[in-house]
């Protein structure tokens, strides 16, 4: 207790001897506005989570710091291996608006002293550095740990024109030209360890004292004094034919001015780096830690992943995935995330606890479970419907058709796996005269709640017309779940030219790029196809039963006939070749009462019809 | 230097008057820091003063996370030249590594303004600056080191060594 008040005593004289009007910064200063989640991949415990600071905005100035927050992550996830990592990370903005515009400048630097309030009490020229721009990294660490618990790394945006920024856990940058490249650069020494691999310190031809480096190997990955093949950092990424060292620096009281004489991206041993001329290799000519170029090199995203890796979620690969009615396949962890346990669950009943294991499958899609245990806790990963085996038919039924008449095919498809997309390209056969194509509809089949129904090639008057029909063209719609059943009408009309004899055959060739083929979650292919004939076949000789008059139409008329018949002794007529006579309404061989009750609850109460004569 | 001549000097009513705030509001704080305070599953924040040469805890806070991988040496300590920490278990096994930037050290990184292709480095070595590093909770996890070259300003000659150890426990 006593060392406590003392040393807060000591503290207290200190701040009032530094303390000038703008030493402490803070809720005098500014005001917290709030914390926003602008890239969102998890739970932040889960992700690495960075937070971008607001310093010196003041209130009106926050829509131009949101503008740069925006521009830092559109242009730090198209940097790799940003991009591969985005999955990882996690992006907070923190509006914060200081009193004041800018930062401070100190005295003893060719800018002339200034003061203003800000939050973070940001400052340039310390140390007398004119550049060297400072925040108080406890007001920081206050505000962090209270908005965002989880916080990683911070970089705090310094509202200013003057260039300058430091590195290190908070990483400081004012919003000159080109300060996301130096964000970025920074987050390659805070977040992945990696070394500066510049070959000077204050500048070439001003240093004296870099021209050897010292002879301890640096503790980053992407520097090292080690020009013994076999032992060097990243041996593993060095072509055999590539030469140790690649490059020498002819005079290590100098920068080498030569230009890279090796191919873009080579990985070798290049001398100079670490801040010395000598001595000192950096694994590619040209990376982000050396001179900005907008690219790290292999080895520094090699480090980069293996930082992130326990981020990175589980994941597997299995080779093959799909396959006609049986499949035989090998699972592969395929994650940087290090796994000491894999339990799998195939999808089929079957599990085991192998890490690469082999299992069979029949017809059906399957989703597979991969439960690891890793160093941090275990990690669940479920592909649905990743493995399928296909036995899939589309069948057309045989028919037969009178003249002058339309109909339909209707195209019976059997599906083992879930389906995306089909696409029937549809040829009928002899469409000038006889028949006409007229097209292919969903209504009434089990595809009826597909999204879309897209001609994609249509040439009907020659028979030809095919569709592309998607369970989700943007709407969400689940695929089409396996099962039996109509998928697809094929339309058609029998001109009245046709005449009995006369046939169509319908089949499903290629048209233009479009073949026929059933789409899963990763497998495309063909289903077994089953093509059928349309056979026209004489007109029927026969009325409907209830039809007395032979209109065509069962109404009033036919009831005064059946009355007729049934109690008055009325003829009835029996149509040559036809399965009853016209009164005898059930087809009973009896034209009675029955009859007539039937008839009068189809023409007054809806009932059912007479059975077809023609079927 | 200047800000000491600018504060006794320039301004000495407003920064008598935020010193004693500062003593107003720091002391019951300081007095309830609590540095012992059990850690929590999985990780934990430790907010750390490094002052001329000493360190020392101001703010732990556990917190279920996962932390960046660990990282290894490309030797063993004494022939490794850069700033680490480590955490540690009584017998020196360790358990947890992350590379770190000096915490005696304000760098700045820029374009020369000769050249604008490359980049040029200035530091400052600095007697003090807070900072914060992530570490795993473990029950085994008895110790916080830090190691870094012996020479600390910008020639760093030497190899790195132990320059820091906190108790966790």
């Amino acid at each position: 207790m006593s060392q406590n008040v003392a040393f807060i005593v000591v503290l207290s004289v200190l701040l009032i001897l530094v303390g000038g009007p703008c030493a402490f910064g803070g809720p005098g200063d500014g005001t917290i506005l709030g914390a926003t989640k602008v890239v969102d991949h998890g739970p932040d415990n889960e992700r690495w989570t960075l937070v971008v600071v607001a310093e010196g905005f003041t209130a009106d100035q926050q829509a131009r710091f949101d503008f740069l927050v925006t521009q830092l992550i559109e242009d730090l996830f198209v940097f790799p291996p940003f991009d591969t990592l985005q999955p990882t990370i996690n992006i907070w903005r923190f509006n914060v608006a200081s009193n004041d515009s800018g930062a401070d400048m100190n005295p003893g630097c060719s800018l002339p002293e200034s003061y203003v309030n800000t939050y973070f009490n940001g400052s340039f020229c310390n140390a007398e550095i004119e550049r060297l721009v400072i925040v108080d990294d406890w007001l920081v660490y206050d505000a962090l740990d209270a908005a965002i618990p989880y916080w990683d790394q911070a970089v705090v945006l310094v509202n200013s024109n003057v260039y300058g920024g430091s590195g290190g856990g908070i990483s400081v940058v004012s919003v000159t030209s080109g300060w996301q490249s130096t964000v970025i650069h920074e987050l390659g020494h805070s977040a992945f360890g990696l070394a500066d691999e510049y070959e000077y310190w204050a500048g070439c031809g001003i240093d004296t004292e870099q021209d050897y480096h010292p002879a301890y190997e640096p503790s980053a990955p992407n520097v090292t004094i080690e020009t013994v093949r076999e032992l060097i950092k990243w041996n593993d990424l060095i072509l055999p034919e590539t030469p140790i060292p690649t490059t020498t620096v002819y005079n290590c009281e100098q920068c080498d001015s030569r230009s890279n004489y090796f191919p873009q991206r080579t990985v070798g041993l290049f001398e100079g780096a670490d801040y010395y001329h000598c001595s000192c290799y950096r694994p590619e000519f040209f990376c982000m830690m050396r001179d900005q170029t907008p690219f790290f090199c292999a080895v520094c995203s090699e480090a980069a992943l293996a930082s992130f890796a326990p981020y990175m979620p589980p994941a597997f690969v299995a080779t093959p995935r799909n396959a006609p009615l049986a499949l035989t396949t090998t699972f592969t962890y395929n994650s940087p995330l290090p796994a000491n346990q894999w339990f799998w669950n195939f999808g089929d009943g079957d599990s085991v606890a192998t890490q690469s294991p082999t299992h069979s499958y029949g017809p059906g899609a399957y989703d597979i479970t991969l439960r690891v245990t890793t160093n941090w806790g275990d990690r669940v990963v479920v592909e649905e419907d990743y493995i399928e085996v296909w036995a899939d038919t589309l069948v057309a039924p045989e028919l037969e058709v009178e003249p002058n008449t339309a109909g339909y095919w209707e195209l019976i498809g059997t599906n083992a796996i879930p389906l995306h997309e089909i696409v029937i390209p549809i040829t009928m056969t002899n469409v000038m005269n006889l028949f006409f194509l007229d097209s292919i509809s969903v209504v009434g089949t089990r595809a009826a709640g597909f999204e879309s129904n897209q001609a994609v090639f249509d040439n009907k008057f020659s028979g030809q017309l095919a569709v592309r029909l998607r369970a989700d063209a943007g709407g969400g719609s689940p695929p089409l779940p396996p099962g039996h059943g109509p998928v697809a009408r094929v339309h058609f009309r029998v001109r009245p030219f046709a005449v009995p004899g006369d046939t169509s055959y319908i089949s499903t060739p290629p048209l233009s790029t479009y073949s026929l083929k059933h789409i899963g979650n990763a497998a495309v292919f063909q289903p077994v196809w089953q093509g059928a004939t349309l056979r026209v076949i004489p007109p029927c000789p026969c009325a409907h039963q209830g039809d007395l008059d032979g209109s065509g139409a069962i109404d009033a008329v036919d009831l005064a006939l059946e009355i007729d018949i049934v109690f008055f002794g009325g003829a009835d007529i029996q149509d040559p070749s036809c399965p009853a006579t016209r009164a005898d309404f059930n087809a009973d061989s009896t034209a009675d009462a029955v009859d007539l009750a039937f008839l009068i609850d189809h023409v007054f109460f809806g009932g059912n019809p007479p059975a077809d004569p023609c079927p | 230097m200047n800000l000491l001549m600018q504060s006794l000097f320039g301004r000495p009513a407003r920064a008598l008057l935020m010193g004693l705030i500062a003593l107003a509001i720091l002391l019951p704080a300081t007095l309830a820091l609590n540095t012992t305070a059990p850690i929590g599953p999985g990780a934990e924040r430790l907010v750390i003063r490094y002052h001329d040469g000493s360190y020392e805890i101001l703010r732990r806070t556990p917190m279920t996370k996962i932390l960046p991988a660990t990282v290894a040496l490309p030797g063993k300590t004494g022939d490794v030249r850069g700033n680490w920490f480590e955490v540690q278990t009584a017998t020196g096994e360790v358990l947890y590594r992350r590379l770190m930037t000096a915490p005696n050290v304000r760098y700045v990184e820029y374009r020369s303004p000769d050249n604008p292709t490359r980049l040029k480095r200035e530091e400052a070595v600095v007697a003090g600056r807070t900072f914060s590093v992530l570490v795993p909770a473990r029950a085994d996890a008895a110790y916080l080191m830090f190691y870094g070259p012996a020479d600390a300003a910008k020639n760093r000659t030497l190899p790195s060594m132990e320059i820091g150890r906190l108790a966790l426990r």
